[in-house]
């Protein structure tokens, strides 16, 4: 008797347990699952978090922070594009936006990221990328409310038109910035 | 016969002297900054790496433009939810702030990216070294272009402890980590 009551009562912490489990794994998004559909997946890029930094940018919306992986930060110091050489297959750097804000606790004026955007992933294939002068382009938009990224369009293209115009760079707009 | 061979021999100590002239004068010119130090202050070398450290957050301020990078144990603390009311930051760790003068980018002109690099300003915890400033050492070294050296702002580790104060609730860090 009591060995069929401790029985059962093991057996309904586990389904309450697994429940718990269950909707844990509901509510956070594996962002490493995702992918433009026809383009990249975001696991193309695992780790940019750690990625060492190439440069900012701000526009009126943004601040952004420009990283890239280690073969294309040892492509930069090399002297590419600068020295018309391309930058090898391998090759990704990532573009993090985020809206920005007068800091409230600073001492001076100052403008500090404020809720995440989204991230624009670039990598070199030239095999796989031959029509877009071997680079893959990919948007992944951040919504703060669901915690959740959502590739935005469909195939690996989206960036290309736009990065024609420094075509003599290899197709990338930002210098790595002497530090 | 031996007039030529000292002539010869002249011509090559007059190339060798010059030699060591142009080496003497590279090294004149590019600056180790590993032995840049700020009078009774920080070193730069206690920074080694900051070039390759993770990014902790972006900020712009009138015509500068700046990424904030920490060591590990900087990141670290970030990412276990620190800097929080009341919580103290672990010694060793380190940031490092960037400055560049900002400029329109030539391409993208609605963009405003980075220009020449002005100055890193960089911050260490170390409770004991640092008591009298809260725990953090502070140090400031501005970058000139034109030699491509860095030269020590001031004396001594507390150049940042005033403004600082501001956030002293949250052991001294304004700097925040965004979701990336």
């Amino acid at each position: 008797m009591s060995f069929i009551s401790s029985k059962s009562i093991f057996a309904a912490s586990l389904v309450a347990s697994l429940a718990v489990l269950g909707g844990v794994s509901l509510g956070a998004q594996d962002k490493y699952t995702l992918k433009v559909p026809d383009g990249l997946s975001f696991s193309d890029f695992k780790g940019y978090e750690g990625w060492q930094v190439v440069s900012l940018a701000q526009t009126d919306q943004v601040l952004k922070a420009i990283v890239a992986n280690p073969t294309m930060i040892a492509a930069y110091r090399a002297g590419i594009p600068g020295n018309g050489k391309p930058f090898p297959d391998g090759s990704k750097i990532a573009k993090i936006q985020w809206t920005q804000k007068k800091s409230a606790d600073a001492p001076f004026v100052v403008n500090v990221p404020d809720k995440y955007q989204d991230i624009f992933f670039i990598e070199k294939d030239s095999k796989r990328f031959p029509k877009t002068s071997g680079w893959g382009y990919a948007r992944f938009v951040y919504a703060t409310a669901s915690d959740s990224f959502t590739p935005d369009g469909k195939g690996s293209d989206c960036g290309y038109a736009c990065h024609t115009k420094v075509a003599a760079k290899d197709y990338i707009f930002h210098p790595y910035q002497k530090r | 016969m031996s007039r030529i061979s000292v002539t010869r021999k002249g011509i090559f100590i007059a190339v060798a002297v010059a030699s060591l002239a142009t080496a003497g004068g590279v090294a004149v010119a590019q600056q180790n900054k590993d032995t840049v130090k700020v009078p009774d202050g920080l070193a730069l070398s206690e920074f080694k790496g900051y070039e390759k450290w993770q990014v902790i957050g972006a900020s712009q301020s009138g015509n500068i433009i700046d990424v904030i990078v920490g060591n590990p144990q900087m990141i670290a603390a970030f990412e276990s939810g620190l800097p929080a009311e009341g919580k103290k930051i672990p010694d060793g760790a380190r940031m490092v702030k960037i400055h560049w003068k900002s400029k329109k980018h030539a391409d993208f002109p609605a963009a405003t990216i980075p220009d020449t690099l002005h100055d890193l300003d960089t911050m260490v915890k170390d409770s004991k070294r640092f008591a009298a400033t809260g725990g953090w050492g502070y140090g400031q070294f501005n970058y000139d272009a034109a030699s491509d050296s860095f030269k020590p702002l001031g004396t001594g580790p507390g150049c940042g402890f005033a403004c600082h104060t501001k956030a002293a609730s949250v052991d001294y860090v304004f700097t925040r980590y965004p979701k990336r």
